[in-house]
């Protein structure tokens, strides 16, 4: 870990050097570069820091990973469907393109489908955008095939409803009511249907698990679902369930550039404090301009 | 003139070779190319990222090329693939419903109920605006009122079905939340622990404080001195900013480590098996 | 007494309300102060005051651009918003364009919107279509359809909602980039969705002044960006519309709908307590027994 770091910092400061002494003239001015550099140098800093994470965890490391009672709960929810002999109805969220949260949702939903695969729990997946369906149609085709039940697979409990926010809310919601389903999951970025869809579980006596990084609608998940993933638990839902070594490791990663954050916040406040205790009003403009080259920072 | 249809049918014809070709190659292949692919198309946007800008122009430009132009063209063709998987999603709307109607399964009225609407709409939407985009003749005043008199309630089929029938149910579903979200407080802020009554009593507050009733009960303390504080809207500003920003940049800091992590691992194609595949 | 006979305990009545009656008493402590056209006053927080401040310092010569990433759901919230917002760039005689990146229905809506706000300001004459405002239509928000506009409006965008090109639209000749050096001084998003997250990304670089209208369930995540001073102004759901109408003397739907909403959070804590006290006495029912 120690050598990567090493290793990136020398070329970032070989290649700066070469920047400085043979590229354009703005290159020669320190207020080109306070612009340019702070978000660029955060993410490759934190880009180092996970992928270093990655590969410690790859060749042994140990990594821990505390407990979350929502994902915990996911296998025993998709056995009480089992039980139960009803459906399990999966909404894959309303993101408007193929993103980064959408595939996560996808993650955990073909988690519980592999899981469903094997107890021959039926899963309806319910999305809102067409890409995502392509994929996710796809994938889960592909895992009824990988489990060698491909005679399983309902194309038609891969559903795209509606691109339209409230015409897919009323489907679902149709949907998770008419099919009774057991276990509502909803994983994804969700906005205002969110309550919508959980009340719908509720009124059937669905258990129901609710992941997004939405923040602004975690209260309603946690006021109406058994049990709710908070952002970046969302994120870390894939290391948790398979705890494969590479999305351990990225979580071990995350966790570092947090300490970076963390070590940030602290010396800001210890030199604003100090600054405000001794009446030295340049250390907090100090601090102000350097969270400022964050701001602005593209 | 024959230009443009011949480059089209030569685009499609190259795309079904290559596709036709892809689905024989071994997986192996297949998946090397997945990575390929993945790897140089996020190499673009990674390059684009970290090259330093002309200051001019703010653009990346690498050996004469801009590459911040060139994202331009890339956003463009997304948008154009976009419109394609929307085909898709149609396709399994009439696939998922047709089976339902087919069969008489429980529920089949819906079902024909949204090939009507689903047929209707797209017959008076693409008949009101053809002569726009296709040029024709104009079309009817009852699919397109030309009235200028009508202009802020046109009396057509196409105004009603969207802003009669569409927009009208949008927000009734919408107005289901407000009756939801009592329900829902009703049946979950029972204080059983004591963060529960922590959260109950904030809860209230905020409501209180977003309102001019709850405002009107702490109106008799001056808004200025000691206790203005105390004033119900005070209080309320003062979790939203105090308390409740702190925690929103504490999870998003982690959200967008978290987002960053994920976009390493699919740049990377470190996400295998977790969508395709086995891990091996 | 025989148990058929013995008054159903407080848990029972209190902690068991059928949803139907709950929704039945919302409904009509909702409707009363709208039919009875109850009015109460309100007082202007800070968030739409700084909103309002930053729009008076905006220069006159600059375009400014509000995209409208609304629909029919939410449009009780946003549209008085929009609605408020743009009686205000015409007082202060502040050209503007309307861009939609959320909803293909946001163009029509937003136009209705800003027809009406014509209308109530009787500017129909003086603030016509293509000379002082457009509607630039529906985009679809991928990220390098954004970094391109905002870089370069005119190259991102090609004709308008009426399918005329740009360069035949007079408010936007010359108008080309964002921020302090560029055409446009402000973006204003009026949103029920996470479109303002973009906003940041793209257009901080430009240091553009941007501000938001969203609905309320929003609201509490922006406040971090208040505070940084990405956000000039942030108006909160139907209540932020409300304060605007007040900061700007002008009555809308917004004012008079406040009492309705006052009402209904006054419900909900009535009904919050009603259960708690269900849970009291089944505690302590429990503790003599």
């Amino acid at each position: 870990m120690g050598v990567v770091l090493l290793g990136t910092g020398l070329l970032f400061l070989l290649l700066g050097l070469g920047a400085y002494l043979w590229g354009p003239h703005q290159f020669r001015d320190p207020k080109y570069w306070s612009a340019f550099l702070a978000g660029r140098a955060t993410v490759g800093l934190f880009s180092v820091l996970i992928l270093g994470a990655i590969l410690h965890a790859r060749q042994g490391g140990p990594v821990y990973v505390r407990r979350i009672a929502g994902l915990t709960a996911i296998d025993e929810t998709v056995g009480r469907a089992t039980e139960m002999g009803r459906p399990i109805t999966f909404s894959l969220g309303l993101s408007q393109q193929l993103d980064i949260i959408a595939l996560q949702a996808l993650a955990v939903c073909l988690h519980v489908v592999r899981l469903a695969i094997r107890f021959g729990t039926r899963v309806i997946v319910t999305m809102r955008n067409a890409t995502v369906y392509a994929v996710a149609d796809e994938a889960i085709s592909e895992a009824y095939t990988a489990a060698g039940r491909p005679e399983s697979f309902n194309r038609a409990d891969v559903r795209f409803l509606s691109d339209r926010q409230f015409a897919y809310a009323s489907a679902a919601m149709g949907t998770i009511i008419r099919e009774k389903a057991a276990s509502n999951y909803m994983f994804g970025e969700f906005f205002a249907e969110a309550l919508i869809l959980a009340e719908a579980g509720n009124q059937v006596g669905a258990i129901q698990v609710a992941g997004t990084p939405s923040t602004t609608q975690v209260p309603f998940f946690i006021a109406s679902c058994d049990y709710t993933i908070i952002g970046e638990e969302f994120y870390g839902a894939t290391a948790y369930l398979t705890r494969e070594p590479t999305l351990c490791g990225s979580l071990m990663g995350q966790d570092r550039c947090k300490l970076v954050i963390l070590g940030c916040v602290l010396i800001g406040i210890l030199v604003a404090t100090a600054a405000a205790l001794t009446g030295h009003a340049g250390s907090v403009a100090w601090v102000k301009g350097f969270a400022g080259l964050f701001t602005g920072a593209k | 003139m024959l230009t443009f249809p011949i480059l089209v049918f030569a685009a499609l014809s190259v795309a079904l070779v290559a596709l036709a070709l892809l689905h024989q190659a071994p997986t192996r292949v297949k998946r090397a190319l997945t990575m390929a692919t993945t790897f140089l198309a996020g190499l673009f946007y990674v390059v684009e990222f970290f090259v330093p800008p002309d200051p001019a122009t703010s653009d990346a430009v690498v050996f004469g090329r801009n590459l911040t132009e060139m994202a331009a063209t890339v956003g463009q063709v997304t948008q154009v693939v976009a419109g394609f998987t929307f085909l898709l999603g149609i396709y399994n709307l009439v696939f998922v419903h047709g089976y339902v109607i087919r069969r008489r399964r429980e529920g089949w009225p819906n079902s024909v109920a949204f090939f009507i609407s689903f047929l209707a709409m797209v017959v008076f939407s693409f008949w009101r605006d053809w002569k726009t985009w296709f040029g024709g003749a104009n079309p009817p005043a009852w699919v397109r009122d030309p009235l200028p008199e009508h202009a802020a309630r046109p009396h057509d089929v196409y105004t009603l079905l969207f802003d009669g029938l569409y927009r009208n149910l949008e927000s009734t579903m919408f107005s289901i939340l407000a009756f939801y979200i009592v329900s829902a407080a009703y049946r979950a802020f029972r204080v059983r622990t004591g963060e529960a009554g922590v959260l109950m009593v904030v809860a209230i507050i905020l409501m209180l404080g977003q309102v001019p009733l709850g405002m009107a009960l702490t109106n008799w303390i001056p808004a200025s001195g000691q206790f203005a504080f105390f004033r119900v809207e005070t209080l309320s500003q003062f979790i939203l900013t105090a308390v409740n920003g702190p925690v929103q940049r504490a999870i998003g800091f982690g959200i967008g480590l978290g987002m960053l992590a994920m976009a390493l691992r699919i740049w990377l194609s470190l996400e295998r098996g977790t969508y395709f595949g086995q891990e091996e | 007494m025989p148990p058929s006979r013995r008054l159903p305990d407080l848990e029972q009545l209190l902690g068991r309300i059928d949803r139907r009656l709950i929704y039945l008493g919302l409904f009509l402590i909702t409707l009363a102060p709208l039919v009875g056209k109850w009015s109460l006053p309100l007082y202007v927080s800070r968030p739409p005051q700084l909103l309002y401040q930053a729009i008076e310092a905006l220069p006159p010569d600059k375009l400014v651009v509000i995209a409208s990433n609304w629909d029919a759901g939410s449009q009780a919230e946003t549209r008085p918003q929009l609605i408020a917002l743009v009686r205000h760039l015409i007082r202060r005689n502040l050209s503007f364009a309307i861009i939609c990146t959320a909803y293909p229905t946001s163009p029509q809506l937003a136009q209705s919107a800003v027809e009406e706000a014509i209308r109530l300001e009787s500017a129909p004459d003086r603030w016509p279509y293509g000379t002082r405002w457009v509607n630039l239509g529906f985009k679809l928000p991928d990220d390098p359809w954004l970094r391109s506009f905002s870089s370069s409006i005119t190259g991102a965008v090609k004709v308008d909602v009426h399918n005329t090109p740009l360069a035949e639209i007079p408010v936007l000749r010359g108008v080309k980039r964002f921020g302090p050096e560029g055409q446009v001084s402000m973006l204003i998003d009026i949103t029920g969705s996470a479109t303002i997250d973009k906003w940041y990304e793209f257009l901080g670089p430009t240091k553009v002044k941007i501000g938001l209208a969203c609905t309320a369930v929003m609201a509490p995540e922006q406040y971090p960006f208040l505070d940084s001073g990405q956000l000039s102004g942030l108006l909160t759901g139907m209540k932020g519309a409300a304060e605007y109408e007040q900061l700007l003397h002008a009555p809308g739907f917004a004012m008079p709908a406040m009492a309705g909403q006052s009402f209904a959070h006054l419900y909900i804590i009535l009904l919050i307590l009603i259960g708690n006290v269900a849970v009291l006495a089944a505690r302590t029912r429990g503790r003599r027994r």
